[in-house]
């Protein structure tokens, strides 16, 4: 149910598959494992989120990891994407790292600022920031106006 | 729009099947053929080791709070009183631990020694040589009068160290140092004098049973000496010539009491 929710986070955050692939298995090892129980579907959806994003930042902050595959190699991985949505993912994944997660949560998610401040553990107005200033970059990237 | 464009794009990214069946594989392993330790290692088991950590925390903040607390009350309980009077009359409470927890004056004089001198959290020995070196008590026993101790401890072991101490310690005479009971000093505390001066009194009670608290009160010990020499010296005069007058008849009289108190 959520195992593309995790792939796509894994993805904006990572650069290999071997590194998605050790991620995935211990997210959904974790869910399998977890003790409490969850009180709604949105809950549980949050913390699948929550898991994940932590898990990308704790294996990146990993000294020992390879992290130079570029996302043209990826790219390769069974999945085909057409040319309009790889020049998109691509100006997503070239955002820097603590933008990425806010971009992802608040426009294919659809969650709002509140509820992705909770998810991430960080203040409400951070995230109005961080939203402000990848949109910004977005629109820059990718041309558009930002009232859209 | 570009809204739209995001969505649609991530809309594109799947979990391949083959991913997911590794993942199921992965889990079937790790559940089934680890042992429960190494699981509930992988769990979110962190949070109940959270909970744990948070108790033993709180129960530690309790128990130290209870030991502070309880140090704190052993500390300022007193355990024995020592009774300082020349003219001066100063009350100095000593805790198990032999420090002074609280000084207490029976007039101006003895107030305007424990106003120069900070004897609070001191030694008793320290405290009382102290005391001894400031200048107004010089001065007094310089004149001649003689400072008395009154030990009174809650247990009788507890005075008779203090005793000891004071005597090995101090240059106090052995006569001038006593030890009472507990009983007394609340006595001699309820009727608003020092145990030093209710220790005097009583002596001269003795000698003379009409004597009450009130005559002696706001007498100095210098002067409450004074009335217990003379009363003695009177009850040895009077029985002397009982002696004289009375001894051809084969028996003595004993006065109890003299009538000459002299103040």
């Amino acid at each position: 149910m959520y195992s593309d929710t995790v792939k796509r986070i894994c993805m904006v955050h990572l650069k290999n598959y071997a590194d998605t692939e050790d991620i995935f298995q211990n997210v959904f090892l974790k869910y399998v494992l977890a003790s409490d129980a969850f009180e709604n579907a949105e809950h549980e959806k949050a913390w699948i989120i929550k898991v994940t994003v932590n898990a990308c930042k704790d294996l990146l902050k990993s000294f020992f990891r390879a992290r130079t595959v570029s996302i043209q190699e990826f790219m390769e991985l069974p999945e085909k994407i057409n040319d309009e949505h790889k020049e998109v993912l691509e100006a997503v994944l070239s955002l820097p790292e603590k933008y990425k997660d806010v971009i992802y949560l608040h426009y294919y998610e659809g969650y709002s600022a509140v509820d992705i401040s909770k998810i991430l553990g960080k203040n409400v107005n951070t995230i109005y920031t961080l939203m402000a200033r990848a949109r910004k970059m977005l629109y820059i990237e990718l041309g558009g106006s930002e009232d859209d | 729009m570009i809204e739209n464009n995001i969505k649609a794009a991530f809309n594109e990214i799947h979990a391949e099947q083959s991913l997911k069946q590794e993942t199921k594989q992965f889990i079937y392993d790790k559940i089934y053929k680890n042992d429960k330790a190494e699981n509930r290692k992988l769990c979110k088991s962190s949070y109940n080791n959270k909970r744990i950590i948070k108790s033993v925390v709180a129960v530690a903040c309790c128990v130290i709070v209870l030991l502070g607390a309880s140090g704190y009350y052993t500390y300022n309980t007193p355990a024995a009183v020592i009774s300082f009077d020349i003219n001066p009359s100063i009350e100095l409470e000593v805790n198990i631990f032999d420090k002074i927890i609280n000084v207490i004056s029976y007039n101006s004089e003895g107030q305007s020694i424990i106003d120069d001198i900070n004897l609070k959290n001191k030694n008793y020995v320290v405290a009382i040589n102290e005391i001894l070196k400031n200048e107004k008590i010089l001065s007094f026993l310089q004149s001649g009068n003689n400072v008395e101790i009154l030990v009174a401890g809650k247990d009788e072991n507890k005075s008779d160290k203090i005793r000891a101490c004071l005597l090995s310690e101090t240059n106090i005479a052995d006569e001038n140092i006593h030890c009472s009971n507990w009983d007394s000093m609340t006595i001699a505390h309820s009727e608003g004098v020092s145990c030093g001066k209710y220790h005097l009194y009583l002596q001269l009670q003795n000698e003379n049973p009409s004597i009450t608290i009130e005559d002696i009160k706001n007498l100095s010990m210098y002067e409450i000496k004074e009335m217990l020499q003379n009363t003695t010296i009177n009850d040895s005069s009077e029985n002397m010539n009982c002696d004289s007058n009375c001894g051809n008849q084969g028996h003595k009289h004993q006065h109890g009491h003299g009538g000459n108190t002299q103040h």
